[in-house]
């Protein structure tokens, strides 16, 4: 089995993290099909105190959780685990789409949890492109899906820990949209492709991260070719961070003990089951 | 900000039945210091399933022993990486955690042994009796 080689622009050199976001991962692979649904993905692992937030842009997601949740979400949709006290989940391209062969494409967050919420029980939201309300621009060039929080009327249908406001963006050339973001939020917008003009100032192109000064109360865009791109935006937790391996705590010891119930089975057991 | 672009090995899931056999450094009439395990190193949402963990048996005292190390950040070795040292014998566990800048901190224990990991890089530990 391979390697998998996917972007990843945070955390980088000098920023551990732009509160409350940890961790963005874009990966974007053709299968070459020919596999087995087994051998493609990510295995059983735990997560402890964060949110892993999965937006899916093509292909499918195979999800399958301690809880005994077995969930595909194809091209559109999002998987937002809360991952709590602890659970184990798996992350694999569907039994189709390994056999197949097909574009995959992810980006996967991770967004962190307050202290005082960090041992709630774990909990799976699936959400599909259908379910997932939208906003076109007044010039009908760009389509705008509400994953997560409110803005322009709308309201994302995942149930957050803290507030915040996640978005993805199909934008079409010469397509212009001016998006509200609450002041105290920082705010990300990532490309997954294409190439926009941010403010009217700046330009941005593929896999190019903005990071936002919180010095305003919304900002804009304009496609200056066809662009994907998300937004994640949120009020800072501004709590101390231990982040280690797939554990999210508050410090050194609450890891130690993370690693300590997740040997014990306390975080569950996932058993795969696969077709063949 | 750039990309940055990193290798997420992906294998077997799961913990590695295989026990590496205890090796005796150094004995006293109370102290006996024995090599650690080879550590296995995770990176942020890295191969932390992926990889096989070795485990250290030492059957003198029924324990059983692994360490993981955790990178920071998964770019490169900072001070705040932090191994963990887990000692477990019948369901109780006793886990040292050891940053590379040397904040050491505790958890659980054993009635009548000591454990004790000198540093970060240690590749060897003590157990005393009494």
């Amino acid at each position: 089995m391979g390697g998998i080689i996917l972007d990843q622009s945070l955390p980088v050199h000098g920023v551990e993290q732009i509160d409350p976001f940890l961790l963005i991962h874009h990966w974007a692979n053709k299968m070459p099909g020919g596999q087995k649904e087994k051998e493609v993905g990510v295995g059983p692992h735990p997560h402890r105190g964060f949110s892993p937030v999965t937006l899916i842009f093509k292909g499918a997601v195979h999800h399958r959780d301690s809880l005994g949740t077995k969930s595909i979400i194809e091209a559109g949709g999002a998987q937002w685990m809360n991952s709590g006290k602890g659970i184990i989940h798996s992350e694999r391209p569907p039994k189709d789409l390994a056999e197949n062969g097909g574009d995959f494409e992810l980006i996967q967050f991770w967004a962190n949890t307050p202290a005082n919420r960090k041992l709630e029980p774990a909990k799976y939201q699936p959400l599909t492109a259908e379910k997932t309300p939208s906003i076109t621009s007044e010039d009908g060039k760009v389509k705008a899906g509400i994953v997560a929080g409110e803005t322009l009327g709308k309201t994302g249908p995942i149930e957050l820990m803290t507030p915040m406001l996640v978005m993805r963006f199909d934008i079409g050339k010469g397509g212009k949209m001016e998006v509200p973001i609450p002041k105290d939020f920082n705010a990300i917008f990532y490309l997954l492709d294409g190439k926009a003009e941010i403010n009217g100032e700046r330009h941005a192109g593929a896999k190019d991260l903005v990071w936002f000064k919180n010095d305003g109360e919304s900002f804009s865009f304009e496609g200056l070719e066809e662009t994907r791109a998300i937004l994640l935006a949120g009020a800072p937790i501004n709590e101390p961070l231990a982040t280690y391996g797939p554990f999210v705590m508050n410090n050194q010891t609450q890891i130690m003990e993370a690693l300590r119930d997740y040997q014990m089975g306390k975080m569950g057991v996932l058993i795969e089951e696969f077709d063949s | 900000m750039k990309r940055k672009e990193f290798i997420q090995k992906i294998g077997f899931v799961g913990v590695g039945l295989g026990l590496t056999p205890w090796k005796l450094l150094s004995a006293t009439s109370s102290t006996q210091r024995f090599v650690l395990p080879q550590p296995t190193v995770h990176i942020p949402h890295g191969n932390f399933a992926a990889v096989e963990v070795d485990k250290l048996k030492i059957s003198e005292f029924d324990l059983e022993c692994s360490v993981q190390q955790f990178m920071r950040n998964g770019i490169q070795p900072s001070n705040d990486d932090l191994k963990i040292h887990s000692f477990q014998r019948n369901g109780e566990f006793f886990l040292v955690s050891i940053t590379r800048n040397g904040i050491v901190t505790t958890e659980g224990g054993f009635e009548g042994l000591r454990i004790n990991i000198d540093s970060f890089d240690s590749s060897s530990f003590t157990i005393s009796k009494g």
